[in-house]
């Protein structure tokens, strides 16, 4: 028997030999053979892939989509990736030279597709919707993005533990230590929650508290037009270390929090865990009023604590456009979705935590005629009052729109700036360190490769 | 105190703990999945609960289109456990009765399908499908589960038809029947329990795809339960009480099945000896 | 056409009947895929970008070059020789267990079969919500029990999380060996367990002697299949720990996912997917040769 085997192998291994170059040879041609030229979509047809697909806002899809089918004639395919899941379905699409016409979702995300040149001019759109300016996106002196919403990051807390021990809201670090410290008796409640993880809310923590301190990841040089590495110089350094320790403080008076994202921020907050929490909008009002409705009118929006600026991490959402695509179709449909009365129950579907990109939109009757907005008149107000305060990271270290943000965030950085701080324990300023040369050997790549 | 008492108290011992550990989780799931919704995040939980409700498996069947994806996964399933079978059986046969050049090689080969990582798998598989048209349709997906867990059937069916004597058959030539009835009415109700493990293997492996479901897929109505599941799940951010009664609906008429089809795998030893 | 063409063909016919659906089914939905994710490793290609480059090694180089493929190596080692190896052990136990008759047999079988039907999305969710610290049951029994005083954050500590993932992934792909196992008890000749005890061979001996030679083709192909999965397992892991905390399981899979879809560089990611290809074929080549699973045996004639 094993004298068969043996036998067996060595034929197969020469003709094996002679295969693997034939097979090789095609190989090496596959990916051109496979790459497909774009099929020269249909003009009555587009594919719009949307981030949000809650059961509100498919309605409205629905809706919108019919009225635009009768009046142009083009049908609108509607498709759910997900979140998680979103950059893989438009990477496939493109991949297979059927690009979707339009992908709504974060225009920081649409920006690695814009730096590669995929997505289509929409500056007209972007006139004629008067989109404020610090929500737009140009990429290689265009518009690339036609914003519909934004989020601020902001903290929420429970009111009534804070009447309870005499507290008011607070305003500056100091006053924020003192009361996550007042409040915080584990194992029952904790005074807040600070992410600790390689992942999306614990980053936006860091970026956040890193603007309100002024520190900046890049610096742009005027003569050269490009940004550098600037996290580890001067004032930006010591001010990074400061963020880190304050951070690293208030995870103190956390749980460790070593693998929580955004449902957690949610989960802790209404399940009573946590007396302080954040979030990118008003969802955690939405679910804690869906979860444990007591809990909601005690549920207060706040300003997180300021320190230098008052800046708030800004995330934009808006329609993106494929060049290779049925562009004009898809510029009529983001016109007429727009223009259309259901926008304003899309702005609902969430209602407080999707804000309209224009200021005269959140003060609109139409869009505070909704019975969640009206229970909750004060959220509105505070929105209100802290609009054009924000800044998306990629206009924050220069006037020109920063390419290399990406470099950083997409691998989610900030949150392990966190991590590596509070739950393995080096200290802030390798941290800060290490994560600046790790950045810079990115960007250095970035250049080795473009040319 | 014998030993043959402490070897059973060992036993019983033994089949406790781990008849626990494979079912708590399961036994978890369904409670959680009948909590009332005030008490899931209000801890301590009692191991024993009495006042179970409804509510999260009426609010999921309510909320989502749940049967639909229900649906749908048992067709591909089905459609994945059939082809399987049949493809499955007959190339094991043809390795276990046949010696031919390149037979270890093609063993061998059929195993290469597993090594490569499926993560960038996806896009050429869209790519191609596409391009066939199989892209939103039962049988796409079908097909593409089906070569997921072939290799293994095969394998299977392979050591299986290895017991079946040849003997046997031949006998059945002698008597006059062709190729194919002696494969047909000796062979396979001796490899009975091979084919039950190989519709088992090949409908968990069907059931359980996210990957392929998800590339495939993209019309809300199309999708398996997997893909549904995930996505709503993303969406709920965290409703234990929904997750885990939507588990426990996906487990239930699996449960059921195994449970009526187990017996088939106890093998007839009808075998004549 | 003499005899022996005639039956040379009539084989040849129906190896060909039997296998080509079979293969074909595979080289359509597998080998070529494969083929051409192997050949996007020697491109310069980003996700969002249909154009390519060729680099040659380039992407190969750098990924050796690389530490956290080294690290992540490790991690798959780790991760698939301890999962493995509890599986088999799991799949033995309730192998043997299940093949002796009891009472509530039918009950139990279902069970242990029931968690690999289960889809990965819930079975890692039921384990997060299960050994999660501030929720889970088997914190509050633990601490009930008076064994531990703080919640254990399972997934979350830089210790446990490798093991909590393990076990886990033994939970659900355990009854893989079960069912083999199982199955493959069964159809032992019960003939060759009596002729062996009118030798006067006692439970060990039996077990020894008859058992495990007639266990063994099942036991390496167990080895080999689930190793080559875990070797390759991503969605699990993906969703109780994502590669975390600070890249404790981050295994092979996961280290290639990130490449692929976050720093969106699909040349690299394929040059990661081919090294772990790579070890794979040389690996289960290895195997064949040492173990050889496919030696027809039975055992006890």
């Amino acid at each position: 028997m094993a004298k068969y085997i043996k036998t067996v192998s060595s034929v197969s291994r020469r003709r094996f030999l002679s295969n693997t170059v034939a097979t090789g040879a095609l190989a090496l041609a596959t990916p051109s053979i496979m790459r497909r030229s774009a099929y020269g979509q249909s003009p009555n047809r587009i594919v719009f892939i949307s981030e949000e697909s809650s059961d509100k806002a498919q309605a409205v899809y629905d809706r919108i989509n019919a009225d635009f089918e009768r009046e142009t004639g083009i049908s609108v395919t509607m498709e759910y990736p997900g979140f998680t899941n979103i950059a893989q379905r438009v990477a496939t699409l493109i991949a297979a030279g059927t690009p979707a016409e339009i992908v709504w979702y974060g225009a920081g995300q649409a920006m690695d597709v814009a730096l590669q040149g995929q997505l289509a001019d929409v500056s007209d759109l972007v006139t004629k919707h008067n989109i404020p300016d610090n929500l737009r996106m140009v990429v290689d002196g265009a518009d690339r993005s036609v914003p519909t919403s934004q989020q601020f990051f902001y903290g929420w807390y429970r009111q009534d533990l804070y009447e309870e021990q005499g507290l008011a809201p607070y305003e500056t670090w100091e006053d924020y230590l003192n009361v996550v410290k007042s409040l915080n008796s584990p194992p029952e409640i904790y005074g807040n929650v600070i992410p600790s993880v390689e992942q999306g809310a614990s980053h936006l923590l860091l970026e956040t508290m890193f603007q309100k301190n002024d520190v900046h990841w890049f610096s742009y040089d005027e003569a050269e037009g490009k940004y550098r590495v600037a996290l580890d110089e001067g004032e930006n350094l010591s001010r990074a270390i400061e963020a880190m320790e304050f951070l690293h403080e208030a995870h103190q008076y956390s749980p460790e929090a070593s693998n929580y994202n955004w449902a957690e921020l949610m989960s802790e907050y209404y399940t009573g865990n946590v007396a302080n929490s954040y979030y990118v909008g008003a969802r955690l009002l939405d679910q804690t009023a869906a979860n444990n409705p007591d809990l909601a009118q005690h549920t207060m929006p706040v300003a997180l604590p300021r320190r230098l600026t008052e800046s708030y991490y800004l995330s934009v959402q808006g329609f993106h456009v494929h060049k290779d695509s049925n562009v004009d179709g898809a510029k009529q449909y983001v016109s007429f979705f727009l223009e259309h009365p259901a926008y304003v129950d899309w702005l609902h579907s969430v209602p407080l935590h999707i804000i309209p990109a224009q200021q005269s939109m959140l003060q609109s009757e139409a869009y505070q005629d909704n019975e969640f907005i009206q229970q909750r008149m004060d959220v509105l107000e505070f929105l209100d009052s802290i609009w054009g305060k924000g800044t998306p990271p990629y206009y924050w270290d220069g006037p020109v729109l920063n390419p290399l943000v990406g470099l950083y965030q997409n691998a989610n950085r900030g949150g392990r700036m966190l991590a590596e701080r509070n739950i393995r324990g080096t200290d802030s300023e390798t941290v800060v360190r290490e994560t600046a040369e790790w950045i810079r050997n990115r960007v250095a790549e970035e250049e080795a490769r473009q040319q | 105190m014998n030993l043959a008492f402490v070897q059973r108290w060992i036993r019983f011992l033994a089949i406790a703990v781990g008849m626990t550990f494979v079912a708590f989780p399961l036994y978890w799931m369904l409670l959680t999945a009948l909590t009332p919704r005030e008490q899931l995040f209000r801890p301590p939980f009692q191991l024993l609960r009495f006042d179970l409700s409804l509510e999260n498996i009426i609010e999921l069947l309510s909320a989502t289109e749940f049967l639909v994806y229900l649906m749908n996964s048992m067709i591909v399933a089905a459609g994945a456990v059939v082809l399987n079978v049949i493809a499955a059986t007959f190339a094991g046969y043809a390795l276990s009765r046949y010696e031919f050049r390149l037979k270890h090689t093609v063993a061998q080969g059929t195993l290469l399908s597993y090594m490569f990582p499926p993560i960038l798998l996806a896009i050429p598989l869209y790519i191609l499908l596409s391009d066939l048209g199989l892209r939103n349709s039962y049988i796409g997906l079908i097909l593409a589960h089906a070569s997921i867990s072939l290799p293994l059937n095969i394998w299977i069916m392979w050591q299986y038809f290895q017991i079946v004597p040849v003997s046997l058959e031949e006998a059945a030539w002698v008597s006059g029947a062709s190729k194919l009835r002696g494969l047909l009415q000796v062979c396979l109700p001796s490899a009975l329990p091979g084919m039950m493990s190989v519709a088992i293997f090949a409908f968990a492996l069907s059931w359980n795809d996210f990957a392929f479901a998800f590339i495939l897929q993209t019309d809300t109505s199309m999708y398996t339960l997997p893909v549904g599941l995930a996505t709503f799940v993303e969406r709920t951010a965290i409703h234990w009480g929904m997750i885990m009664s939507s588990s426990a609906l996906i487990s239930i008429p699996t449960f059921a099945m195994v449970f009526l089809l187990q017996r088939y795998l106890i093998s007839g030893l009808g075998i004549a000896r | 056409m003499s005899i022996e063409a005639q039956n040379r063909w009539d084989k040849l016919r129906w190896v060909g009947a039997t296998i080509t659906p079979a293969l074909l089914m595979l080289t359509l939905m597998a080998y070529l895929p494969i083929i051409y994710a192997l050949t996007l490793g020697f491109y310069h290609r980003t996700a969002f970008n249909p154009d390519a480059v060729w680099t040659g090694l380039d992407n190969f180089i750098w990924i050796v070059n690389d530490p956290g493929l080294w690290h992540a190596l490790n991690r798959s080692l780790v991760f698939t020789v301890g999962s493995v190896s509890a599986q088999l052990a799991f799949g033995l136990f309730f192998g043997l267990l299940l093949h002796q008759g009891m009472r509530g047999l039918n009950v139990m079988r279902t069970l242990v079969i029931l968690p690999y039907l289960l889809p990965v999305v819930v079975v890692g969710l039921v384990f997060r919500w299960i050994l999660n610290p501030e929720f889970g049951i088997v914190n509050q029994v633990l601490m009930d029990i008076g064994l531990i005083d703080l919640p254990i954050n399972f997934f979350g500590g830089l210790d446990t999380a490798m093991l909590s993932v393990i076990v886990a992934t033994v939970w659900q792909y355990g009854s893989f060996a079960a069912l083999l196992i199982f199955a493959r008890l069964q159809s032992i000749n019960p003939k060759l367990y009596e002729a062996a005890r009118t030798s006067g061979a006692g439970a060990w001996r039996c077990f020894m002697d008859v058992t495990l030679p007639n266990l063994r083709t099942t036991l390496l192909v167990i080895v080999l299949l689930r190793g080559i999965w875990m070797f390759n397992k991503f969605d699990l892991i993906w969703i109780i720990t994502a590669g975390g905390p600070l890249e404790a399981t981050e295994t092979l899979p996961i280290y290639a996912y990130k490449l692929a879809f976050q720093d969106f560089d699909f040349g690299r990611a394929a040059a990661a997917c081919t090294a772990m290809f790579l070890v794979l074929v040389i690996g289960s080549i290895l195997y064949f040769r040492f173990f050889n699973p496919t030696r027809e045996v039975e055992v006890g004639r």
